[in-house]
């Protein structure tokens, strides 16, 4: 498939040409998957991390598209929301094995339960996050970028132009938020019992 | 989310640095904060404080859900290998089916082409990969789709090219077409055929499931994927994690969830799911959860559920499921018949070796089923699922439990035979319709939640036999035969009467009588009646069963259980001679016959033992206990057998007063049994019990109160606090206490026996009597004579009644030492009397086993003022008390105390009585302590002594 200049789209969408910004998307979610799906082909089983993954698809980027991108932080802005869309995806796709029963992996060493249960919470986390933006947008995205994204305070609060204690408190409001609605202190956090000794 | 967020937002970040005093300050209370914001950001900052795994990043925290891979097929190669994608088939944990087609030689040929999720790694798992591949190329059979081509992709996966099938698996095809149960198994014999033909290759399939069975539109069966799971193994050491990988949990078998050898057997446990599933709709076991771990764990651990039953599991929608096989819930229940029910239960199996041996033996049991022909196959043993609920349920069930279960075993057995025997289909049904309603109460399913006790399964089952199969006396008669054994064995001699006579009477009534079993019933009987105390009657049984074995070889194993029984009983009736000729004639002939076993030899030397002890000739019953041990050690030294005859070797030692030999002996069973059958296991727990009284009537009381009080509490957790179990050991520690004087904890042991063995036996039993003689005795020396003389006299009579002479002795005594403390000597003396005679006779003059009877009537003559006739009796006493291998203990001290007092008062030198006095005493302080009122009063006496010269 012959592909739009990534640049050239991002920069598009960046002047408000929607169809770019989706198209640009696309392009940076289907990066993201074949960087992550080729980095778990050569080390099965790895542990992803999300900075390294995006900093490679921007490294891509960088190296293929020649253009000067108008805002880093549009990347970034996608980038994050490509993750967030690949592991969501990859939890529904997970669930609907498991519902459709026949097809799906079993385990002894409860890895899938943890799968099964991770995949719940993925999506608990990604509807809690929609919440939090019907309140606060700038929170959430701090949480997208951070989280989804591996960018860092330093680097989300430069491109936001915000002071790097505002999104230090943003995060760890947003983190409380979604901690307790996923009732973490029960499920989640069941392996960190010092958390659990003091609440 | 909050409706006051800003504040709530402002608040926390407020809180989120300060120090706890300064944040309590800024949470404030109700003016200044309103509650539901300060209750919000008290939540929010509890959640902060907590480790979040958010921190780790997205991909880090999803890890998980990569463990297989991520699928980068959004857009796929337009060609793999030689093949040209078309369109995707489907997608699932092994990775994407495309179709494909390849043009080659002016044909278009299509395939299924398989992508396989994550990598073949290396170079040697490559090479195999193609080694298999070749293999399975050349798989050709109908049934077969075939591997066409195979290869790894640039990227390292490997793909296959497979025949295309177009079909429906075979689940849902069915369903469409409403095929009946019939027609479902029919269609299944050709999925037989194909797996049968690919495992005679040698070729296991490993991954049978609807999915990878089509059938197509013309209703040819397609097996797909056969051998891939094996295929895809990278080396045998990986096999488990990659195999399990991909293996679809809900057909796996137990070996392959534990990561075992796979092998054809496997493939049987898969067809067995896949039939259960065409046949019900439904899978064999019943889950709490849809979680993998608890299917996985199901499939472990629980016996698959009955087709029928399965039907009728909360949430299933059984009149679609019905309607999917073209009948109604009930006709559908109906054609999942025993038979069928059966074939599935030998398929599914846990152990591969316990499954058809074959796919042609399932296919030939269930074109048998559809013949309506009687199967090939063994029929399920049920007992085996019973064997299995009663391991799963150990704790809470009674040793009798295990007796129960091994005799059930048994029944299995005389069922299995009544079904060769008569190969009458009839039979075959009433019997099998027997077991399954007798084993269904078992079913924990079926009990709802109940504890449903075995004893009311057999007693279930009893009632059923004794009223139903009146058309079928030769089963009839074999089932109430081994009902009415495990009756005897559970100690209900009287039910057990009741069931053997009604079997003898149905096995004598067949025209074509099977004489063994009919012996058989008569042995039983005999052992019954002889355990009722009906000696007359046992040995008219006995007898008779001894004439139809006549014509048996004199070795033969039930007619040296028939002589050797004769023998108990005229031990038990006091004809030890004729006991005694007929065990030596036993014994000669077992030595003489070269065929004959070690097994029988031990059990006839254990029994002329028996026979030497109560015969007073202590030496040669340690003799022949001691190679009846040998010879039960050179079988198997393991075996519980061993056990046994180190409990009768003791019971040996402890009659010659050997108690530290047979002592040691009880620790060497107690320690076999602990190793073989583990701490809590009834037989250690029972020898355990003898132990502890070994132990007590060796005044070895600590070690002997520990090992009580542990054997209490592990009887009660393991058998319940009401069973007869528990029974035994309070009334044997209840005889150690009141030895030492502890009477309100002796009163407290033999009442609690005593209510126990009350409600079980009833009032008229001798274990019932034991304990009412140690709880009237107890509550005597109490102070409550008044409430005890009924209860001793109660016991006296009963005494009487209902036990040998040898255990009459202790009710008499007690009743005795009762009246001799209140003034009644004559009477006391009549008693001890006729106990010193009765005692005598029946232990051959031994003196040494009732040396406490003789210390008694000695006391009492003293009393009386008999001086030469207690005299007479006390010397006779102490010689047996100091003659014996016991140290002293308290009785001892009672008969040092009174022959002292004899010959003070025969005016004896001091030197002949100071020694008894200080003996005594010595041993009242370390086993009564020094403020017992027999202490005291030895003491006193010492202390006049001089004066008294």
């Amino acid at each position: 498939m012959a592909q739009t200049d990534l640049t050239e789209l991002l920069n598009r969408a960046q002047g408000g040409d929607a169809s770019a910004r989706e198209a640009a998307f696309a392009q940076i979610y289907a990066d993201l998957k074949r960087i992550a799906a080729a980095e778990l082909r050569r080390n099965p089983g790895a542990t992803l991390n999300t900075t390294a993954l995006v900093h490679e698809a921007y490294a891509k980027l960088a190296a293929h598209h020649a253009g000067a991108l108008a805002s880093r932080a549009h990347f970034f802005s996608l980038a994050a929301r490509a993750m967030r869309q690949i592991l969501v995806d990859q939890a529904r796709s997970r669930l609907a094995d498991k519902r459709g029963g026949r097809e799906a992996h079993t385990g002894l060493d409860g890895a899938h339960e943890i799968a099964d249960r991770r995949a719940e919470e993925l999506l608990l986390v990604d509807e809690a996050l929609d919440r939090l933006a019907e309140h606060d947008e700038r929170a959430a995205k701090v949480v997208e970028w951070h989280f989804f994204g591996g960018f860092t305070f330093g680097e989300i609060a430069a491109e936001l132009d915000l002071s790097e204690r505002t999104v230090r408190s943003d995060w760890a409001l947003a983190r409380a938020v979604l901690a307790r609605e996923l009732g973490l202190g029960d499920a989640v956090l069941a392996g960190s019992g010092a958390g659990l000794r003091n609440a | 989310m909050h409706r006051d967020w800003p504040q709530v937002k402002a608040l926390f970040d407020a809180c989120l640095d300060a120090a706890p005093a300064a944040r309590a300050r800024l949470l404030g209370d109700d003016t200044t904060v309103p509650p539901a914001v300060r209750a919000e950001v008290e939540a929010l900052l509890a959640a902060h404080a907590q480790p979040a795994p958010l921190d780790g990043g997205a991909a880090a925290w999803g890890a998980p859900l990569f463990a297989a891979g991520i699928d980068d097929v959004d857009d796929p190669p337009e060609r793999i290998g030689p093949y040209r994608l078309v369109r995707e088939l489907g997608r699932g944990g092994m990775g994407v089916v495309w179709l494909a087609r390849r043009d080659e030689q002016g044909f278009e040929q299509r395939v299924a082409l398989k992508r396989v999720r994550g990598g073949l790694d290396g170079a040697e798992a490559r090479a195999r990969f193609r080694r298999e591949r070749g293999i399975l190329a050349r798989l050709a059979h109908d049934r077969i789709a075939r591997l066409l081509d195979g290869g790894v992709d640039a990227d390292g996966r490997p793909w296959f090219a497979l025949e295309y099938v177009e079909g429906e698996p075979i689940d849902r095809w069915c369903d469409a077409r409403a095929l009946p149960l019939r027609a479902r198994v029919r269609l299944f014999l050709d999925v037989l055929d194909g797996v049968a033909w690919a495992h005679r290759n040698l070729v296991v399939h490993r991954d049978l499931k609807p999915a990878n069975v089509l059938v197509d539109g013309d209703g040819r069966v397609k097996l797909l994927d056969f051998g891939i799971a094996k295929l895809l193994e990278d080396d045998d050491a990986s096999a488990t994690a990659t195999g399990m990988l991909l293996m679809t949990p809900t057909y796996a078998a137990p070996e392959q969830v534990r990561g075992e050898a796979v092998s054809t057997a496997t493939d049987v446990y898969a067809l067995g799911v896949l039939l259960f599933e065409l046949a019900t709709g439904l899978l064999p076991y019943r889950t709490p959860s849809s979680t993998r771990q608890a299917f996985a764990q199901a499939v472990l651990e629980q016996e698959a559920e009955r087709p029928a039953r399965a039907l009728q599991r909360a949430g299933v929608d059984a009149p679609a499921l019905a309607a999917a096989r073209g009948t109604t819930p009930a006709g559908l229940r109906a054609a999942l018949d025993a038979d069928f029910a059966q074939i599935l239960s030998i398929a599914l199996a846990k152990a591969p070796e316990q499954r058809h041996a074959s796919v042609d033996a399932l296919a030939a049991d269930l074109r048998a089923w559809l013949e309506r022909r009687p199967l090939l196959s063994r029929p399920t043993p049920r007992w085996r699922r019973l064997a299995q609920f009663v391991r799963r349920h150990r704790v809470g069930f009674a040793a009798s439990t295990l007796l129960l279960a091994t005799a059930l075993a048994g029944i299995g057995a005389t069922l299995w035979q009544a079904r060769i025997a008569t190969r009458n289909a009839q039979t075959a049904q009433a019997v099998r319709e027997f077991t399954t309603g007798l084993f269904a109460a078992v079913d924990p399913d079926q009990a709802r939640g109940r504890d449903v006790s075995l004893r009311e399964v057999l007693d279930l089952g009893a009632r059923r036999a004794e009223t139903g199969l009146a058309d079928q006396p030769a089963v009839r008669g074999a089932l109430l035969s081994d009902l009415g054994a495990i009756y005897t064995s559970l100690g209900d001699d009287a039910r057990s009467v009741v069931l053997l006579e009604q079997a003898r009477d149905a096995l004598l009534a067949r025209p074509d009588r099977d004489d063994d079993e009919l012996a058989r019933a008569w042995l039983r009987l005999a052992e019954a009646q002889f355990e009722d105390g009906r000696y007359d009657a046992a040995t008219t049984s006995a007898d008779a069963a001894l004439r139809l074995l006549a014509a048996h070889a004199p070795t033969d194993p039930l007619r040296i259980e028939g002589e050797l029984r004769r023998v108990r009983i005229d031990e038990e009736t006091d004809h030890l001679d004729a006991a005694g000729e007929r065990v030596e004639r036993v014994v000669a002939a077992l030595r003489a016959d070269a065929r004959a076993t070690p097994a029988s030899l031990s059990d006839a030397l254990a029994t002329l033992g028996n026979l030497r002890r109560l015969q007073a000739r202590g030496e040669e019953a340690l003799a022949a206990h001691e190679e009846a041990l040998a010879l039960a050690r050179r079988v198997d030294p393991d075996d519980p057998i061993v056990a046994s005859r180190l409990h009768e070797l003791a019971a040996a030692e402890a009659a010659v007063a050997q108690p530290q030999q047979a002592i040691a002996h009880l620790r060497e069973a107690h320690v076999l049994h602990r190793r073989v059958h583990g701490e809590r296991h009834p037989l250690t727990l029972s020898t355990e019990g003898e132990l502890a009284f070994a132990l007590a009537n060796s005044a070895q009381y600590d070690e002997s109160d520990a090992l009580f009080e542990r054997n209490i509490a592990a009887r009660r957790a393991v058998f319940g606090t009401d069973h007869v179990e528990v029974a035994t050991p309070l009334s044997n520690h209840g005889v150690s206490l009141y030895t030492r004087h502890r009477y309100a904890e002796a009163a407290r042991s033999f009442g609690e026996a005593w209510r126990i063995w009350r409600t079980a036996y009833g009032p008229e039993h001798s274990s019932t009597r034991s304990a009412l003689t140690g709880y009237g005795a107890s509550l005597f020396e109490s102070g409550d004579a008044a409430t005890a003389e009924p209860l001793l006299r109660q016991a006296y009579e009963m005494s009487r009644r209902l036990d040998p002479p040898r255990n009459q002795e202790s009710a008499t005594n007690t009743l005795a030492l009762l009246l001799e403390r209140t003034q009644r000597l004559d009477e006391a003396e009549r008693l001890l009397r006729a106990n010193v005679a009765l005692q005598a006779e029946a232990n051959h003059g031994d003196v040494r086993v009732y040396p406490w009877t003789t210390t008694l009537l000695g006391r009492v003559l003293r009393e009386r003022g008999d001086l030469a006739g207690a005299r007479e009796q006390l010397e006779r006493c102490f010689i047996a008390f100091d003659t014996d291998d016991y140290p002293d203990g308290p009785r001892t001290a009672t008969c040092l105390v009174q022959l002292a007092l004899v010959r003070e008062a025969q005016h004896e030198a001091a030197t002949q009585v100071r020694p008894l006095l200080e003996r005594a005493l010595t041993t009242q302080e370390a086993k009564l302590g020094r403020d017992d009122a027999e202490t005291v009063a030895t003491r006193a006496l010492l202390a006049r002594l001089p004066l008294a010269r």
